[in-house]
């Protein structure tokens, strides 16, 4: 398996498994608008152990690369595609997010908006690159 | 327009060069051993520049290395 594939399923994991806990806790603690302290403590939370997930990957792969293991054009047009499909997705979730929600919601509720766009475009990206490597990317 | 694929002949160019592995392949190209069986089992596409690498490596035409054939019914 080559670094960039392992690299996208480890990232794929720990954002579904982080942000589907992150999520699932806030809907099922339902943390009234009063204690933003909590919400923000769990997002920091959320963030902190996906630092933690980027940095320990970073240095996986810094450890076991390989002189061949360089990126040639296969990788990077996956990489491209997976992105441009990725940036759409996030465009959609910061037009609702920045141009919909403020009409009817507002503070912690737009950024939980905002982190799910986030993430979600992330999911999109790390699973088509996942895909590209599997079922191979055709023009 | 009727759907069509890109085919090739690698591996059987490679069987032809003395067995020659899809590293060694790979290496000659500038491409990953993953690419080069990538593109043997038609799961990527190479750009021109690749193709035209990949048919110098064997001595041959582009459309001896590869074809564009109408796509065979599923």
């Amino acid at each position: 398996m080559l670094p960039n594939e392992r690299f996208a399923r480890v990232w794929l994991s720990a954002l579904i498994v982080i942000f589907g806990a992150y999520f699932s806790t806030l809907a099922l603690v339902r943390p009234d608008a009063s204690s933003i302290a909590l919400r923000i403590g769990l997002l920091a939370a959320a963030l902190g152990v996906l630092g933690l997930v980027a940095g320990g990957t970073w240095l996986a792969q810094r450890w076991r690369r390989r002189p061949d293991d360089a990126e040639d054009e296969r990788d990077r047009a996956i990489e491209h595609k997976a992105s441009a499909v990725a940036y759409r997705v996030l465009m959609v979730g910061m037009i609702l997010v920045g141009c919909v929600m403020p009409f009817d919601k507002q503070g912690m509720d737009i950024v939980n908006a905002a982190v799910f766009a986030i993430a979600l475009a992330e999911v999109v990206r790390h699973g088509l690159i996942v895909v590209g490597y599997r079922r191979g990317l055709r023009a | 327009m009727p759907e069509k694929r890109i085919t090739n002949s690698i591996r059987t160019l490679r069987f032809m060069a003395g067995e020659m592995t899809q590293a060694e392949l790979g290496q000659r190209v500038g491409v990953t051993r993953q690419t080069i069986a990538a593109i043997e089992a038609g799961k990527y596409s190479p750009s021109l520049e690749c193709a035209f690498r990949i048919a110098d490596v064997f001595g041959k035409p582009l459309d001896d290395v590869f074809g564009w054939e109408p796509r065979s019914p599923a």
